[in-house]
């Protein structure tokens, strides 16, 4: 909850406003949508709306109605008023309201009043560190104004040995994170017995970020938690709060395994809100290729500063973060004697960095930020006029929520979504009609998925015995249990089951999937040692490798010396007029079909594969230009998994009566891969990291890559360049698979929906306007194409066409 | 595939289920278990499933010399006259040896002592860990009284915490090894597993451990139980079971009715709750009387000096003289010049300051600056520190600042 939300009549804004009448975006969006009118494919504006106001209930505590007041709060925004009726009436709620609407009074009304009256406790739990501590400072304020005695602690790794004790015994909100609440809280119960048995609301805030592999790990976690609520006699009410998504009360109740009431009309009061969606120019029309999303994003937010609009930019990769605050630093911070007016935000800053630039966007005195999603959540950063996207962020609600980054009460406000060459990207902007309507994102969870909720039935009998007649789960628990007596890990008596091992399971369990230790960024300039940033044990490989260079607030970097073991890249200050971008490649391996559906000309089937990853090269990219001007190799350790993954084959013969040569199949199956990938993507509504996609031969022999031109290329099992007619069998695999180990359930609809895949995405190749193909439909194709007879696009389409077949010739 | 097979698989191919655990936090002090020893620990547990031999209650109680007190609890009572020694250590002198500083005030009278140690199936803390082993030790009149509990199986744990509860009561004083952070927060967390009510967390307590650490950490090897026993009581044991194996020996009983190695399981916690008793009447020697053998004397002055007393800080200095290490040699500088001793403080220093120690030097600096307004002699220390490289941006400061007050005082002179 920022501050300024609170007060619903903020006498300082109005003030502000008759004074100085600031900037507005009113005289900027008329120049914008008059000279780049053919690149705007769809404009959204979102009437200002009045707000929809309630009485302070009847029953809450004076002392609270009165802190209410003494902050400038005389009624209750509408959503808030119905929060507090289901909640206080014991009924499990979500919240759904946009950014900014007065979200966290939602639940700390009922808390704080439950916490006066009772005594009752309440546990807060927030997917960062970062957004906890905020809340406590805004609790502490509200409680402060009041003078109403709640003692609200954070507890996190941050939080010292000595004063847990004092946390555990006399919090009455704790305000945590699922890992901590997972390796922390939980396997030390006990501990905590006061607290659980006091325990009457469990508030788990931005719920949308709990899907896939981590909302699944969430899943296990709260029913860990409820287990131990049970055995001290403890039955807490849980309240979400939650971006818009299309099931948030589906979500919350996958999430809680009970029925949760769902809250989804906003009566908070909203400034005008317009949308621009923007396609960057085509520059060859032949080869379909558009002007960069990055040169776009650097120009509106040019003109956005110039206009004294205060502005964010939100990059869907670090890299691009670095390479755009580059790029409007060389127009606004090239004189070093004056302040900068733009900054960079991304993770992998270091913390005191961050909360610095937290503070100047709050005071205003920067002019631009450009951030990843690590800004995406609630860090109180204060209101903005213009808010660009470069680049689609994968979802709706994402989207939605960067974009409530701007927009002040009586304001207008402007945001810009830049579409990339991403057919993704280039999908959305056509079709404006997905921000109009409902959202059509559904977040999914797997809470049952094997891996998963094992690791969590390890946890859960460590925390307490497991009897005969309890359940975890939807899997048999009965058998789960004798599994782990196999192992050793507990022993039966009767119908209990005992934890027996010399273990502690919840610290080899991760919430997220990858967490093998981060990697610190070292820099040794001139024998200095000082560690500049961090990166994540996933990232690393990509961005650290020995030659990369590294960027740091857009100053460049060069990684001397990777220390993998240590997870310590070392890295000097450089000059560099280029970037560099990792190649790395996939190799898959079939290890156990679950089931097929075969024709003569093409099969498509379901299972269990083996997967290896690996950094082979990079390239280096020149500023402005973007050419190529280099390739280093890269020497890393692979990363292996065995995940589940759907797959597609034509027969050689079919293959061999459709094209002329191995080439132009291989070609069609690279490009047929890039569009079903799109496609799968959107159906499946997944991210589109949570789905990886090669071409190999399915036996690991060979796989697939494209080349720098975009053509097809055969490497070996060992990284080496193979010749085409060398491989004796020529037998062609698509794989979509699971990027997750043990996979995280995609597959299953995945398999359902195959005949669908193939048709959308043959339209989405025929509806293309390119010739050759296009970064829009089948990935880019540069080169000579043409000259040589030779269609990837065509040959994709080829290929799809196999593939749809269900009968013979 | 049924749930079975799909774990199977999952094992086979992705070898989750046989992550390795990490490192015990606790055992800072002794050495892992041989390899070997944690690889066949780990192979049995995989491979022994099937046979299980059923073995009575009152088989178990007949085997450690003791009785079935309740379903699932062996107790064992031993009883060892106040006149034998425990290594070379009397257990009577109990009666005067000096525990007032290790008790951190007054010492209780002898009688509400309580030692206790545990054995347990694991170092892992949490909610997951169990004492199966309870063993206390008091003194009754003429002889010590040990008492130790057996689970011969989880479901006994209840009745077990109940029946300890007449032994650990509120006017106990507890005595351990390394039992403030181990044995009590584990038995706490059992008490309140199985919902009795305990005055276990709010008990005085001795943690042996802490006084052996603080003494002797500099000249022995380690600080395990087993260490002080040989330096300070001249016990050695023989037969001892490794404390490594003893949870696998329980497991061993409870899986497959496996016998073995209980009976040295029960003597090796007798053995260390007996060892506290005669561990803390060589502690309380060692803070009470100087030159005792393998100590450190300036740890020990060191932890007097914390606990308010520094008589005994300087006592425990004093007789050393040369033999102190310089660490020390400041330490005891300083108590004198805390009690006004300065002229025997300045001879510590200038004896260190001939051999150039940074420390010595800076003291006799602020010496000469502070007490005695000796500007010159302390630039002189000052200029010498500089020129060693010791605290350079100190040491500059210090100067300046030294040279103004010397000029100042030479422009009131004139």
């Amino acid at each position: 909850m920022k501050h300024a939300e609170l007060l619903l009549d903020d006498p300082r804004a109005g003030a502000a406003s008759l004074v100085l009448p600031s900037p507005d975006v009113g005289t900027l969006l008329p120049a914008i949508k008059l000279r780049h009118a053919d690149r705007i494919t769809g404009e959204l504006v979102i009437p200002a709306r009045p707000g929809s106001y309630a009485d302070f209930p009847s029953n809450l505590d004076p002392r609270l109605a009165a802190a209410l007041q003494g902050r400038g709060i005389q009624k209750l925004y509408s959503h808030q008023r119905a929060a507090w009726d289901a909640i206080t009436a014991g009924k499990h709620t979500v919240v759904v309201t946009p950014t900014a609407s007065g979200k966290t009074l939602c639940y700390n009304l009922p808390v704080l009043q439950s916490a006066m009256s009772d005594h009752a406790k309440a546990l807060y739990l927030f997917p960062t560190k970062a957004l906890a501590q905020d809340q406590v400072a805004e609790l502490l304020e509200l409680n402060n104004a009041g003078g109403l005695g709640v003692r609200a602690f954070t507890f996190d790794g941050d939080t010292p040995g000595d004063a847990r004790r004092a946390v555990r015994t006399r919090g009455d909100i704790v305000v945590s994170n699922p890992d901590m609440l997972h390796q922390g809280i939980l396997p030390h119960h006990t501990k905590w017995a006061q607290f659980f048995e006091n325990l009457r609301y469990v508030v788990i805030d931005e719920m949308h970020t709990y899907r896939g592999v981590f909302g699944s790990h969430m899943a296990n976690v709260i029913r860990r938690l409820m287990r131990v609520c049970q055995f001290y006699g403890a039955r807490p009410v849980f309240i979400f709060c939650s971006a818009t998504i299309a099931n948030p009360a589906e979500l919350a109740s996958s999430l809680l395994g009970e029925a949760v009431t769902a809250i989804t009309e906003s009566g908070a009061p909203q400034g005008e809100k317009h949308l621009l969606l923007w396609n960057p120019p085509v520059v060859n029309p032949d080869l379909g290729l558009r002007a960069s999303a990055r040169s776009q994003t650097t120009r509106i937010a040019r003109a956005a500063i110039k206009a004294g609009l205060k502005t964010i930019i939100f990059a869907n990769s670090r890299l691009i973060v670095e390479v755009l605050t580059k790029y409007l630093k060389d127009i606004f911070d090239h004189d070093p004697r004056k302040a900068a007016r733009v900054a960079a935000y991304r993770g992998g800053y270091l913390p005191t960095e961050r909360r610095e630039t937290e503070g100047k966007l709050r005071a205003g005195t920067l002019d631009c930020v450009v951030a990843t999603n690590a800004l995406e959540l609630g860090v109180d950063i204060g209101a903005l006029d213009v808010c660009i996207l470069n680049g689609y962020p994968g979802t709706i609600a994402g989207t939605w929520q960067r974009l409530g980054r701007a927009g002040r009460r009586n304001r207008t406000s402007l945001g810009v979504l830049v579409a990339t060459s991403d057919p993704l990207d280039q999908y959305i902007v056509r079709n404006p009609a997905f921000f109009t309507g409902a959202s059509p994102e559904h977040a999914r969870i797997a809470p049952d998925q094997l891996l998963i909720l094992m690791d969590h039935v390890r946890c859960a009998a460590f925390e307490l015995p497991f009897t005969a007649d309890e359940s975890f789960g939807g899997e048999n628990l009965v058998e789960m249990l004798a599994h782990l007596e196999e192992q050793g890990v507990l022993h039966r008596e009767g119908d209990r089951w005992h934890w027996m091992a010399d273990s502690y399971p919840a610290s080899v369990v991760s919430l997220r999937s990858i967490s093998d230790g981060n990697f610190v960024v070292v820099d040794i300039t001139g024998g200095k040692q000082e560690v500049i940033a961090e990166a994540d044990y996933s990232s690393a490989a990509l961005t650290l490798h020995e030659g990369a260079i590294y960027l740091i607030q857009a100053s460049p970097w060069q990684v001397e010396r990777l220390d993998w073991k240590g997870r310590k890249a070392f890295v000097t200050k450089t000059h560099a007029d280029y970037y560099t971008e990792a190649i790395d490649y996939t190799r898959l391996k079939i290890l156990d079909r679950f089931e097929d559906d075969a024709h003569p000309t093409n099969v498509c089937a379901r299972g269990e594969v083996h997967v290896v990853r690996r950094v082979a090269g990079y390239k280096k990219i020149r500023y402005y230009s973007h050419e190529n001007v280099g390739f280093g190799p890269v020497n890393l350790p692979d990363s292996e998994m065995h995940t589940s993954a759907v797959w597609w084959q034509v027969s050689p013969t079919a293959l061999h009566g459709a094209f002329p040569n191995r080439w132009q199949a291989l070609d069609g199956f690279l490009g047929a891969a890039y569009a079903i990938h799109s496609i799968a993507g959107l159906l499946t509504m997944s991210d589109r990291r949570d789905l990886g996609r090669a071409i190999g031969d399915g036996e690991g022999r060979w796989f697939a890559i494209a080349d720098a031109n975009g053509r097809g290329k055969l490497e070996n099992a060992s990284g080496d360049s193979m010749e085409l007619d060398a491989a004796k069998e020529f037998i062609p695999t698509l794989f979509l698979y699971d990027n997750y180990p043990g996979g995280i359930g995609l597959s299953v609809p995945l398999y359902d929906l195959r005949n669908e895949v193939i048709a959308q995405a043959s339209a989405l190749i025929s509806s293309c306007d390119c010739k050759f193909g296009c970064p829009t439909c089948i990935g880019p194709v540069l080169g000579t194409d043409e000259s040589l007879d030779r269609s990837p696009k065509r040959a994709a389409t080829m290929v799809l066409d196999l593939l749809s077949k269900q009968t013979g010739f | 595939m049924d749930l079975r097979e799909r774990l199977k698989q999952f094992e086979d191919k992705l070898g989750v289920g046989r992550r390795v655990p990490p490192p015990d936090p606790f055992e800072a002090d002794g050495p892992l278990a041989p390899l070997s020893d944690r690889l066949q620990r780990l192979a049995s547990a995989q491979t022994d499933m099937p046979f299980r031999r059923v073995v009575s209650q009152e088989e178990l109680a007949h085997l450690l010399s003791g009785n079935l007190c309740a379903d699932g609890v062996v107790v064992v009572d031993h009883f060892v006259p106040m006149s034998q020694s425990h290594g070379c250590v009397p257990f009577c002198d109990i009666n005067e040896a000096s525990l007032d500083f290790l008790a951190g005030g007054k010492a209780p009278p002898r009688d509400r002592l309580l030692f206790i140690d545990t054995e347990t199936t694991g170092l892992a803390g949490g909610t997951g860990t169990v004492a199966f082993v309870l063993g206390f030790a008091r003194i009754e009149d003429d002889v010590v009284h040990v008492r130790q509990y057996f689970l011969t199986s989880f479901r006994g744990e209840s009745a077990m915490l109940s029946d300890a509860l007449t032994w650990i009561h509120k006017s106990c004083h507890l005595v351990s090894f390394n039992g403030k952070s181990f044995d009590v927060p584990l038995l706490v967390t059992r008490y309140r597993l199985a919902r009795i009510e305990s005055p276990l967390s709010r008990l005085p307590h001795m943690d042996l451990l802490h006084r052996t650490r603080t003494a002797f950490k500099k000249n022995w090897p380690d600080c395990r139980l087993q260490t002080a026993e040989q330096y300070l009581l001249k016990l050695s044991r023989h037969d001892d079971m490794p404390g490594y194996l003893i949870p696998q020996i329980w497991t061993d009983l409870l899986r497959r009715g496996e016998t073995r190695g209980l009976r040295g399981v029960i003597e090796h916690n007798r053995t260390d709750v007996l060892s506290l008793i005669a561990l803390a009447i060589v502690l309380g020697r060692t803070y009470a009387k100087p030159g005792q053998r393998y100590v450190d004397p300036l740890g020990v002055a060191r932890a007097h000096r914390r606990a308010g007393d520094e008589a005994s800080a300087l006592m425990h200095l004093r007789d050393h003289g040369d033999e102190l290490v310089d660490d020390a040699q400041l330490e005891l500088a300083a108590l004198y010049a805390r009690g006004g001793h300065w002229e025997k403080a300045v001879a510590i220093w200038k004896l260190l300051a001939a051999r150039n120690v940074g420390p010595a030097m800076e003291r006799l600096a602020k010496y000469g600056e502070h007490r005695q307004h000796d500007f010159e002699g302390a630039l002189r220390w000052t200029e010498r520190m500089l020129a060693l490289g010791h605290e350079p941006d100190l040491c500059e400061r210090r100067r300046l600042r030294l040279l103004s007050k010397r000029d100042k005082g030479q422009r009131i002179v004139r």
